[in-house]
């Protein structure tokens, strides 16, 4: 069985053909967006008046680790996430108060954010294998592409319950993850920060 | 798998070196209909996917030859939330099943000396499944080698002597296997060229 020039052009132009159609999944940043939330079944949200929430949001970088001051999302992209938190714990029936406020808050919410971008690289020689119809005269070479992406995690304790190591326990989580933009969208993450109280209210909601 | 894989090889030699003296390449377009639990994954059709094949004539209305063979189904799914135990993750799906085919066939002619010839055949093999279920920036896979059967009617029209259209209802099955629980199936539809002397 031996292929002819010409079986064997059909099968080239065949095959780029058919991955030229293969479906294209995700078309928009927003697509990949997903938020998770948990929560522990044996805590009584609904038995709970009041909440704090701090004034800024930390952002995870490693700095805590290595000793160094931790560093905040600036006030212009902190503070509108930090309202709509506020916004819907208000709403599903909680009282803000101030983080020093005695009585002690029944709940603290603390959101924290990070960035991980990741790197991409791939061979790019189909360019060079399709005029000449024979195997590429030139090197393959490589190209990249690179992406990054934003999680905002929100936690929920109850600052009268603690580990046995002393850190806080989270009652509820709520995380949200997508694809980073250039530009901030307000709208795009408030989207996001609500359906994680949405998908929890059965449980949160007083 | 590796009995499967016998079973082609045999058939194959048998193929190959039976004593006829033609053979024929087909280029086939392929749209796939999913059935079963495929079906129930993917719902959608399959309007990518192709099929060669190769095929050497031991009597004048039998042919025997191998094929492969490729579909993709495709199916977005919207924003919705999915509950297990105490999480829920909420996000648009993005569903994949790719089938690959690779079998050994035989058809049957029930006409041979008109124009359209109408034929049967089978091919028995192995089908390589992989389903992806994308989320976020993270995928679900399963995949699998299944031991396959494909019936198929179809129809041949020369063009001249060497050329012939193509039309074939196809009806893959793969067994249970590896990562899948269920035998994933499908319908094609195949519409193509056949080039050779015969």
């Amino acid at each position: 069985m031996k292929l002819t020039s010409y079986y064997s052009k059909l099968l080239v132009v065949g095959t780029l053909l058919l991955a030229a159609c293969y479906p294209e999944g995700p078309e928009f940043a927003d697509d990949p967006d997903v938020v998770v939330t948990h929560y522990n079944p044996e805590y009584a949200f609904k038995s709970k008046g009041t909440f704090a929430i701090p004034d800024k949001i930390v952002k995870i970088t490693g700095n805590a680790i290595t000793g160094d001051p931790p560093k905040y999302l600036s006030d212009a992209v902190g503070k509108p996430m930090l309202n709509q938190m506020v916004k819907n714990m208000t709403a599903f029936g909680y009282t803000q108060v101030a983080i020093t406020a005695v009585p002690a808050p029944d709940l603290v919410l603390l959101p924290a954010a990070m960035e991980t971008t990741t790197v991409v690289y791939w061979y790019d020689y189909w360019g060079w294998y399709y005029p000449g119809w024979g195997y590429p005269y030139y090197p393959y070479y490589p190209t990249y592409s690179s992406f990054t992406t934003g999680t905002l995690t929100m936690n929920l304790v109850d600052p009268k319950l603690s580990a046995a190591d002393g850190n806080d326990i989270a009652q509820w989580t709520g995380a949200l993850n997508g694809m980073l933009t250039y530009s901030y969208d307000a709208v795009r993450v408030n989207r996001l920060i609500d359906q994680a109280f949405t998908q929890s209210a059965s449980y949160l909601k007083k | 798998m590796k009995k499967q894989l016998f079973t082609l090889f045999i058939i194959l030699c048998a193929g190959i070196s039976a004593s006829a003296q033609s053979s024929s390449f087909s280029f086939q377009y392929s749209m796939g209909f999913g059935a079963g639990d495929m079906k129930d994954y993917i719902p959608n059709a399959s309007f990518r996917g192709a099929t060669l094949e190769w095929r050497k004539y031991v009597q004048p209305n039998v042919t025997v030859g191998i094929e492969a063979g490729w579909n993709v189904f495709y199916k977005a799914l919207p924003t919705d939330s999915y509950t297990a135990g105490n999480t829920t993750l909420t996000g648009k799906q993005y569903r994949y099943q790719n089938q690959v085919p690779l079998l050994a066939a035989a058809n049957f002619f029930l006409k041979t000396d008109e124009k359209l010839k109408p034929f049967v055949g089978l091919g028995i093999g192995t089908m390589y499944s992989r389903r992806n279920t994308d989320m976020n920036l993270y995928t679900l896979e399963s995949e699998a080698w299944h031991f396959a059967v494909r019936p198929e009617v179809g129809l041949m029209y020369s063009m001249s002597d060497a050329t012939a259209a193509y039309l074939g209802f196809k009806y893959y099955t793969g067994l249970k296997s590896g990562d899948f629980e269920k035998s994933q199936s499908y319908f094609a539809i195949n519409v193509g060229f056949v080039f050779g002397t015969y």
